[in-house]
């Protein structure tokens, strides 16, 4: 997270509360992945990083009950 | 991106990476939106991930069938399934897990992963792999994972499922990673099969597997038998689980091509890992799921009622009325029990994560809706409490 990102409003990593990662298939109880709690920070990082920069790049769609904004902007996260 | 608002922001499916991202209320107005109403109300979230029994049928009859299935079980029309897949859209689920009884079996599996697809929802599904016919795989293409049972080689597979069908198996793991199907395993853990996790692993990723879920032995369907006792995991197994999950991440899982995933039941057994009971934090950053029974995960039995989970008893709920889940009495009672867990629960450090442990092991074992009997931290506490 940079200083720049918390004054400016910018999405950042300290917005981001959990990341659960990959699909998973299997169909009798719920998993989770957790080799990544035990990958070096710089691992860990990066998971949050292309989560990140997806979130930038993606345009939203909402379901299961829409809030006040129907009309989404245009994501303004990368700064550009 | 797919989103749905949650008191405190925003649950997000993102479609360039496979993973969902929970964001806070600032991320969300960072994206643009604000989710307005969602935000004011207290509102009971819907489950992220539904499985569908799309059939009880399957013709494999392991010994431990959760659900009991014959070859001669039920398959609902798919247009009722259809129905399903569009009330757990409606309701905003994310991820849709065929399984049942053995899916494969299904002439119309492809159409109804299109339909999932065609309503935001990610189909993933579970098989043996046996009768894994080409057409069979072919019908596997829209899926976004195929998760095999592969508990082991041989001995192994047999230990748990009662016969040995682990080369049928192995070759439907390489055939549908050669398909470029995104293909991963289910290992069920038992005391046999928990010493010769290591092997298991290595020889799924051999085959092209991109991912284990490693699974807890459940006494549900025909494993609710005194067989049980001899099935699961030893205390000590079951404490030594974190460093273990330590130790083969590190020998595996470093170079990003392959993960291991555990179940929601398995994370109550975290607690006997010191280093992994003292970071809560860090488990509920990478998204790890205790026992979301009734919260984030719900069932859809073969004869269309929701269920907390695979393994608990229906509900009078609907599958096809999702959305009223927040009202159903037997929804809000699970509920109810993580928000408030008795001792040794309400002070555990994982309590947020492991949300109790699994509750299907405590109905079976004590006849309670309560903590998990074979949890070290309640080993611990009823021990100290009997000194």
């Amino acid at each position: 997270m940079s200083d720049r990102e918390r004054e400016t409003g910018e999405l950042g990593e300290h917005n981001v509360r959990a990341v659960r990662t990959g699909h998973g298939a299997n169909c009798s109880s719920v998993g989770s992945v957790i080799d990544t709690l035990f990958a070096t920070a710089v691992v860990g990082s990066a998971v949050f990083a292309a989560v990140l920069a997806a979130l930038k790049k993606e345009a939203p769609t909402v379901v299961g009950g829409a809030g006040e904004s129907t009309t989404p902007k245009a994501p303004r996260g990368d700064g550009s | 991106m797919i989103l749905r608002y949650e008191s405190w922001g925003a649950w997000v499916k993102l479609e360039t990476e496979a993973a969902i991202v929970a964001l806070d209320r600032e991320g969300v107005r960072a994206l643009g939106l604000d989710g307005g109403q969602v935000w004011r109300d207290a509102r009971v979230s819907a489950p992220l991930e539904v499985h569908v029994a799309v059939t009880a049928r399957c013709g494999a009859g392991c010994k431990g069938c959760y659900l009991d299935v014959q070859p001669d079980g039920v398959e609902p029309p798919r247009e009722t399934i259809e129905r399903e897949l569009d009330a757990a859209a409606a309701a905003g689920v994310f991820t849709v897990a065929f399984g049942g009884g053995e899916p494969t079996t299904r002439d119309d599996l492809d159409v109804l992963a299109a339909h999932a697809r065609a309503r935001g929802l990610t189909p993933v599904v579970t098989t043996s792999g046996l009768g894994l016919s080409e057409a069979r795989l072919q019908r596997l293409r829209g899926f976004a994972q195929v998760n095999v049972s592969y508990d082991g080689a041989s001995d192994t597979y047999a230990s748990v499922r009662g016969f040995d069908a682990s080369e049928t198996a192995e070759r439907a793991i390489e055939r549908l990673a050669r398909a470029g199907v995104r293909v991963g395993v289910n290992v069920v853990l038992t005391r046999e099969s928990f010493p010769r996790l290591r092997e298991t692993l290595a020889r799924a990723r051999s085959l092209g597997a991109i991912e284990a879920q490693l699974l807890r032995y459940k006494p549900a369907g025909r494993a609710a038998t005194l067989d049980y006792m001899a099935q699961r995991l030893t205390a000590e197994q079951a404490r030594s689980l974190g460093s273990t999950l330590r130790q083969l991440a590190g020998e595996m899982c470093e170079d990003g091509g392959f993960h291991i995933r555990i179940d929601c039941a398995l994370v109550a057994f975290l607690s006997g890992d010191g280093e992994l009971a003292a970071d809560p934090a860090a488990l509920s950053r990478f998204g790890v799921f205790g026992c979301e029974a009734a919260g984030a995960l719900a069932a859809f039995t073969v004869d269309g009622r929701v269920a907390p989970c695979s393994f608990a008893a229906a509900t009078a709920l609907p599958a096809l009325e999702l959305s009223a889940h927040a009202g159903d009495p037997e929804l809000t009672r699970w509920r109810a029990y993580v928000a408030d867990p008795p001792e040794p629960c309400a002070s555990c450090s994982l309590r947020s994560v492991c949300k109790g442990g699994c509750k299907i092991v405590a109905g079976f074992l004590e006849g309670t809706h309560g903590p998990d009997p074979e949890c070290p931290r309640v080993i611990d506490a009823r021990r100290e409490r009997a000194a």
